[in-house]
């Protein structure tokens, strides 16, 4: 009995060490990007961009927005798209077999036809079933094709697609108009360069106006102002610091440009995954570093795209679980980087930080509030030690969430008001009690049905009308 | 070890948990206490901005001397606040009214900051420092060497902004041998060079044969990448320099027959039909037709279909329906679409035997498409 006290002493101590550990390295992780941030800024503002709007001599760009079910915001989306400031670039809206009228409200609201339009096979998808365009929306084409989820809804855009970069975002995303300008600076100021991700913001609660954002504001409620806080923390903050390691390993299906001949050369999108972003991302690494050429993956802090983000629990509970499944099917998938010299830093440092800082982390944290649970009763550790050790985990919990929108405050300040400001902070402190453990456990269930093989995406609804104005 | 943590762990979680709610505590202030410093900076700045901005739209239009101006200006912060409403403005002015408001940035303050960064050990500071110097109405000769050095160095942020402004102050030769060294240096994106490229017509004033000399004289050089010469032509295609048409008619008709690569010979055949003069008119497609027509590469056999089309001879006609029968898409695309822009020819009537059917209605779907 005395062994087993010092055992679960032991792992407590351990569990501990690993939370002081790990948000200990997001906490450099932050600082980090701090340095990149203001880099990055300063960076973009030396090209000039001088001939894009009368030449043809720069990157053109492919939009391709997958729609699955979205007939509440596919006609604000693609307004959006249209609007945006960049001289040479199409937008290709794929219909991914959507079961309501997504297809007919595209259709009717841009009076599209039936065009036709060479595909050539290059990756493998779905049947197209239709393309549908019109001349006074000469950049817009409308892709209707047979069911196959979104990578093979990606693939067959970019077999659609005919400019230099692919720009993939979700139909239910509405980017700010300069954004592929902005993108476009990572590739001018490196030639090598074949993937850029963007921000990714929580729109819940901001005001739009045709297409744009007009008044940035926090979400309305309890769960959409947690995600912006978490959105804060690892979209922006966290994959920034990844970029000044030059080790990014995700670039979000929502919004990311890649170039078109990188992606055709790995394959494109892998179909049976539901982390297809990320999986796209190491494989163009893994390409890229076995084939001994040069090229840089980016992550720029500055080009913002705006998504609606689950306002429900269980939606919310079905995202994590999925996003949980896509990182360990990708980690497991590319097992053989893990720790191997010849990925650089990629192998060494991020995807290790990765398998033990994201995907064991619901383990971890579950294990250790069971464990001190049962410590507790067992009589191994006292009272005084289980409150001090809950308190020390959910403290370092909330001075990462803390830091990340005070870092926000140094850098961007995209939100006005100081109450917005608070009201993130206060959720920063209070995001740590509760719902940490309730994601956490999402995430733990998401690797239980990784390991049962469950691959499928789970329903999403959305409101009606994030982007209308 | 466990006996140490057994009798200490307490201690040491308490001394962790101090640490860090006094953390914790620092940072929730500190986040308050930014904000309200930062809305304090912020409305100070604004009001610093609102009354600046008087003063200098007063100073640009000439209603406000130069001194007065300067005497306003008493803190680094109205100097950084000058310089922004500077680079606000001066996009959206012109003439005496932009010349006024270039000769701010002149002001001691502001010139002795960026020369001090253009010395700096950060490569990225320089780069700000030379792009400043290329909004100055002239600089200093001695600065010169310097620029030329760093448009040398391989960070091309560096090289590219120091080339900016030797475009904008330098000499001819000075601007060759920046715009050399980007060409050279890997590390710069053919688009940052498209970049360079506009700002060197820009800054011509409307006569660009000393600018088209000189990237012929590049061109002349074969020194270069493929890509980078292939990029220089497109420059004069794109840019419009007609006094190039005679240099690239002649670099085409003097092109090997035995390509090895298609970039530079699909970019020299894309403005052919825009730089061809009726002399030469007759060689180029007598070219086109035996040797590029059926050229190994896909890029090149397309652009020769294409420009085929914008020449609109009858004679190229038959190798037109001859491509027709080609094994890649867009030759076929490019070679029908021609095709349909003479006078007379039914495309729907051009069908190879050899295609089939649906091939066939996905290429003139196509073209037809296009023209709906």
């Amino acid at each position: 009995m005395e062994i087993l006290l010092d055992i679960l002493y032991v792992i407590n101590v351990l569990i501990f060490g690993y939370f002081i550990v790990v948000n200990g390295s997001y906490i450099i992780l932050m600082y980090f990007s701090y340095v990149q941030t203001k880099k990055s800024r300063k960076e973009s503002k030396i090209f000039r961009l001088s001939g894009l709007f009368d030449s043809r001599l720069y990157k053109s760009v492919s939009i391709l927005a997958p729609a699955f079910n979205e007939e509440e915001s596919i006609i604000e989306s693609t307004r959006g798209l249209l609007n945006l400031e960049f001289t040479d670039y199409e937008v290709i809206i794929i219909n991914d077999g959507s079961k309501d009228n997504t297809l007919q409200k595209l259709i009717d609201h841009f009076k599209l036809h039936e065009i036709d339009r060479h595909v050539p096979k290059e990756l493998i998808s779905q049947p197209i079933k239709a393309i549908y365009g019109n001349r006074m929306y000469s950049n817009l084409f409308v892709v209707d094709k047979i069911n196959g989820r979104k990578a093979d809804a990606l693939n067959a855009g970019i077999n659609v697609s005919r400019k230099d970069l692919i720009c993939a975002v979700d139909s239910d995303t509405l980017l700010e108009p300069t954004v592929l300008q902005q993108m476009l600076m990572a590739f001018v100021a490196d030639p090598t360069t074949v993937a850029v991700g963007g921000v990714v913001r929580v729109a819940n609660g901001c005001t739009f106006t045709l297409g744009e954002v007009e008044k940035v504001n926090i979400p309305k409620t309890h769960i959409g102002r947690i995600q912006a806080v978490e959105y804060l923390r690892s979209f922006l903050f966290g994959r920034t610091g990844w970029d000044y390691f030059d080790s990014l390993l995700i670039i979000s299906g929502a919004f990311g440009v890649f170039d078109r001949k990188a992606v055709i050369n790995v394959g494109g999108y892998l179909h049976d995954t539901v982390g297809e972003d990320m999986e796209l991302v190491i494989r163009l690494h893994r390409y890229f570093r076995e084939k001994g050429i040069k090229y840089r993956i980016r992550f720029l802090p500055e080009p913002v795209c705006w998504t609606e983000v689950p306002e429900s629990w269980s939606v919310l509970g079905r995202q994590r679980n999925r996003w949980q499944r896509g990182l360990a099917d990708t980690l497991w998938r590319h097992r053989g980087m893990m720790m191997n010299p010849k990925y650089g830093s990629l192998g060494v440092f991020a995807m290790p930080f990765y398998l033990f800082a994201e995907l064991l982390s619901p383990i971890i944290e579950l294990s250790g509030y069971v464990l001190l649970g049962i410590s507790l009763y067992l009589g191994a550790i006292n009272f005084q030690f289980a409150l001090l050790f809950l308190t020390a985990a959910v403290l370092l919990g909330m001075i990462l969430s803390v830091l990340s929108v005070m870092l926000e405050e140094l850098t961007f300040r995209r939100y006005d008001r100081l109450r917005d400001v608070l009201i993130l902070i206060f959720y920063a402190f209070v995001e740590n009690l509760g719902y940490r453990q309730i994601h956490a456990w999402w995430r733990f269930m998401g690797l239980i049905d990784f390991l049962k093989g469950n691959k499928t995406w789970g329903e999403m609804t959305r409101s009606k009308g994030t982007f209308s104005s | 070890m466990i006996d140490y943590l057994n009798s200490h762990a307490e201690t040491i979680i308490l001394v962790v948990v101090l640490i860090l709610a006094i953390v914790s505590i620092i940072v929730f202030l500190g986040a308050i206490y930014s904000r309200w410093i930062m809305n304090l900076t912020k409305k100070k700045r604004r009001n610093i901005k609102e009354e600046l901005s008087e003063y200098v739209v007063k100073y640009a239009c000439g209603d406000l001397a130069f001194k007065e101006l300067e005497k306003r200006l008493r803190t680094s912060t109205d100097h950084q606040i000058l310089l922004s409403i500077i680079n606000e403005l001066s996009p959206s002015i012109s003439g005496t009214e932009r010349d006024r408001l270039q000769l701010l940035l002149e002001l001691p303050v502001i010139e002795k900051f960026f020369m001090g960064q253009l010395k700096s050990k950060k490569q990225l500071e320089k780069a700000k420092a030379c792009l400043y110097l290329s909004r100055l109405k002239s600089i200093d000769s001695k600065l010169f060497p310097h620029l030329l050095e760093y448009s040398a160095e391989e960070y091309s942020i560096l090289s590219y902004a120091s080339c900016m402004t030797i475009i904008v102050h330098g000499d001819d030769s000075q601007k060759r041998i920046a715009l050399k060294n980007q060409l050279l240096n890997e590390n710069l994106s053919d688009q940052a060079l498209n970049d360079l490229f506009v700002e060197f017509q820009d800054v011509s004033g409307g006569d660009f044969t000393s600018e088209a000399k000189t990237i012929m004289g590049f061109i002349s050089e074969k020194i270069y990448s493929h890509s980078r010469t292939a990029l220089l032509i497109k420059t004069l295609g794109e840019l419009n320099y007609h006094e190039s048409a005679e240099f690239l008619v002649n670099e085409f008709l003097q092109l090997s027959s035995d390509l090895d690569e298609p970039l530079v010979a699909e970019s020299l055949i894309t403005y052919m039909p825009v730089f061809a003069s009726e002399d030469t008119e007759s060689n180029i497609l007598e070219r086109l037709h035996l040797v590029y027509a059926n050229s190994e590469f896909r890029e090149v056999r397309e652009a020769t279909m294409t420009a085929l089309g914008m020449f609109g001879k009858e004679e190229s006609i038959p190798i037109l329906k001859w491509a027709m029968y080609d094994q890649d898409f867009y030759v076929r695309f490019y070679a029908a679409k021609s095709l349909q822009s003479f006078p007379g020819i039914l495309l729907s009537s051009m069908k190879p035997e050899t295609m089939i059917q649906a091939d066939w209605d996905d290429l003139i779907g196509e073209v037809n498409s296009l023209n709906s």
